[in-house]
């Protein structure tokens, strides 16, 4: 009689390791898995969000005049909130297609969540716009009696580009995985044609990994020059206005390397929530975090030298305006803000980053939560008191933003996080196939290793083409592969997560 | 001894020349000179405007060829400093005729100025103006860059190059698509 005995796979193996990465990133994915908290924390953004549409209701009925803005400040929260989130989206060029092109192997686990930001962050961060425009109905008007010179035209056609382009982009590298997905039993079966459909017959073919990896190399060269375009556009809306504090020829590049350094902040909060929410330390490590740690004090570093750059030439010119404007942010009515942008959000943030001591996670955390914080009241400070500037001899404009206001907004930030948790509820926020992509590649590469190393050490191969290699599935060798590590030092079991080729 | 002797001496008629110089020059004062200006003492900016000036010695005789300078009070750094704007000589009435641009409106004061020479003392005089400004008609002029024959769709070259890399990406999507056989196996993964 013979006993049908389960193959039990090593959790320590490769093996063990993909299993552990699928349940880890599918799980969530079940219909079942809303916990009572999830369902606490959906139906709280929910009401935050419900609030925020009948303050924006209240306000299309009754117009803008609901609102702190006025002829004088007609640019307050709504566009702060605009710049802001474009800001955001960058993270997801940056870090999945700059990383992508540049063969940078730790991406992996973290580029669909990236590529979740830009998308997410995009639609808040455009609707913000209908929201200030006040009479959206207009809207139209814009595409049907366009004018070559206007910047709002400029922005639009390039945000829905670089919407369609983040959409596809989104898209692409998840072929494989809700290809995997579409036949699991576990979930539902609406959700399973959706799987299907979104697939596209996704067999796993040479011919169908040629194209994909085609589309999506091609994604990502093209998504850059974009991403960077949109938010030099973005900028352009103050730089090409005759007001003090816009008059500056290095408002493109100030405003890109601005989203980026926010964008890096923003993946670098989201990744902390979602390793700690699904239970992802072992292939979101500490690693990614110092990574993007660095990432992010070069870019700290870079948008000080920019603010510093920009701010001292004006206030050595001091021309008329520009000093009452510098006097406001300096030492009068916008230095709170000022001040806690410049040290709250970039001083503090930097050291908190350049310190060995601070540079763990919950330190890079604190860095990125600050740094977000931070270019909220940086991107406040550049739209608000140069509207308030009076250009002729009067009085300052005035700007308190009403309950309207800051419901929107408050809205927008609960919507950002309502989108985003129900995007992971129904797809991966790991690109699992990419991540064993890397252990395969990783794999592959120690097998040649061996090889050649038994080749020059014995002369010959062994039995199974091994060379003198120590035999571990997962290629781990000492002081080339680098292994999941944790910050005390403890390295987890499973695979390396692929380091192979670092750059 | 002889050469010491001679050098005394010519130090002796040196000082002696110098001291009777002196003495000269203190026995015989610069004369006075006056100076009147005149001039229209409301203007409009940016206008030249003529001064008239007339030096006269003592006695109400003309000077000739004098040197007047018009200048006007600027303070820079916290002192006062002479800006020159224009200078002339008189001619044989002792008159001249100088000419300054008021740059802005309001009230300003320029001086002709005598420096004094061959035996004649300095003298100035000052005048003040209402400086008034122009009416002026603006006709608006076309700022930016002028491109008439640009039309709106144009911005759309740079869009329908990327919407074109879309279509494209878009496409290998569809290959992969074709590739796959219809009916999805149950082992169908990432591979």
């Amino acid at each position: 009689m013979s006993v049908a005995v389960e193959p039990r796979i090593d959790e320590t193996s490769a093996d063990g390791a993909r299993v552990r990465l699928r349940e880890r990133v599918e799980a969530p994915l079940r219909s079942k898995a809303w916990g009572v908290k999830g369902r606490l924390l959906v139906a709280g953004l929910s009401l935050v969000v419900a609030w925020g549409v009948f303050a924006w209701i209240h306000q299309v009925r009754d117009g803008l005049a609901v609102t702190g803005l006025s002829n004088h400040v007609s640019w307050g929260l709504y566009i702060t909130n605009f710049v802001f989130f474009i800001g955001i989206s960058h993270a997801g060029t940056l870090v999945s297609a700059i990383l992508r092109l540049t063969h940078a192997e730790w991406r992996r686990p973290i580029t669909r969540l990236a590529e979740m930001i830009t998308v997410v962050a995009l639609v808040i961060g455009a609707s913000m716009v209908l929201v200030d425009m006040g009479r959206p109905d207009r809207l139209l008007n814009v595409l049907r009696f366009p004018h070559l010179r206007s910047p709002i035209l400029w922005d639009i056609l390039s945000i829905s580009t670089y919407i369609l382009g983040s959409l596809i982009y989104l898209f692409l590298p998840l072929v494989p995985d809700v290809a995997a997905l579409r036949d699991s039993p576990a979930l539902g079966r609406v959700r399973r044609r959706i799987y299907r459909a979104l697939s596209l017959r996704w067999t796993g073919l040479p011919e169908q990994r040629v194209a994909l990896t085609r589309a999506i190399g091609i994604m990502a060269v093209v998504i850059v020059p974009v991403a960077v375009s949109v938010h030099t556009v973005v900028s352009w809306i103050f730089g090409m206005t005759l007001r003090e504090g816009w008059n500056s020829t290095i408002f493109g590049p100030y405003f890109v390397v601005g989203a980026i350094f926010s964008g890096i902040a923003g993946i670098i909060v989201v990744m902390a929530i979602f390793r700690r929410a699904y239970r992802l330390e072992e292939f979101i490590t500490e690693k990614h975090f110092r990574y993007l740690g660095s990432l992010l004090m070069v870019l700290g570093l870079l948008y000080v030298y920019f603010t510093a750059s920009e701010y001292i030439t004006v206030g050595y010119k001091l021309r008329v305006g520009d000093d009452a404007l510098l006097s406001a942010l300096l030492v009068g009515r916008y230095a709170v803000l000022f001040w806690t942008f410049a040290i709250g959000g970039t001083l503090v943030p930097i050291l908190l980053l350049a310190f060995r001591r601070t540079r763990t996670v919950p330190g890079i955390v604190s860095a990125a939560v600050l740094v977000n914080v931070g270019m909220w009241l940086k991107r406040f400070v550049i739209v608000v008191p140069s509207m308030a500037l009076p250009l002729m001899p009067w009085e300052w404009g005035t700007y308190h933003p009403t309950w309207v206001e800051w419901s929107i907004t408050a809205a927008a930030f609960a919507g950002f996080a309502l989108v985003f948790v129900l995007l992971a509820r129904f797809f991966p926020v790991i690109s699992v196939w990419e991540v064993e992509e890397g252990w395969e590649q990783l794999e592959v590469q120690e097998r040649w290793e061996r090889l050649e190393v038994g080749v020059s050490h014995d002369g010959q191969l062994d039995g199974n083409g091994h060379g003198n290699g120590d035999g571990h599935p997962n290629g781990h060798r000492d002081g080339h592969l680098e292994p999941a590590q944790h910050a005390d030092g403890v390295v987890p079991e499973g695979p390396p997560i692929a380091t192979g080729e670092e750059r | 001894m002889n050469a010491r002797l001679a050098a005394i001496g010519l130090g002796a008629l040196l000082a002696a020349a110098l001291l009777a110089g002196t003495a000269m020059a203190s026995t015989s004062p610069a004369a006075p000179t006056h100076l009147s200006i005149s001039a229209p003492t409301t203007t409009v900016s940016g206008g030249p405007v003529a001064v008239h000036v007339l030096l006269t010695d003592q006695e109400g005789k003309p000077v000739q060829g004098a040197l007047i300078r018009l200048v006007s009070t600027v303070t820079f750094m916290g002192s006062d400093h002479d800006e020159v704007m224009d200078e002339a000589q008189t001619d044989s009435a002792g008159k001249a005729v100088l000419s300054f641009a008021p740059a802005d409106g309001g009230p300003a004061t320029v001086t002709a100025r005598f420096a004094g020479s061959q035996g004649l003392a300095p003298t100035d005089a000052a005048l003040s103006f209402d400086v008034q400004q122009p009416v002026v008609t603006y006709h608006p002029t076309p700022v930016g860059i002028q491109a008439p024959w640009a039309r709106s769709y144009f911005i759309l070259v740079p869009f329908l190059g990327i919407w074109f890399t879309y279509l494209v990406v878009l496409r290998q999507a569809r290959k992969v698509r074709r590739a796959g056989v219809p009916s999805p196996s149950p082992q169908g993964s990432a591979g």
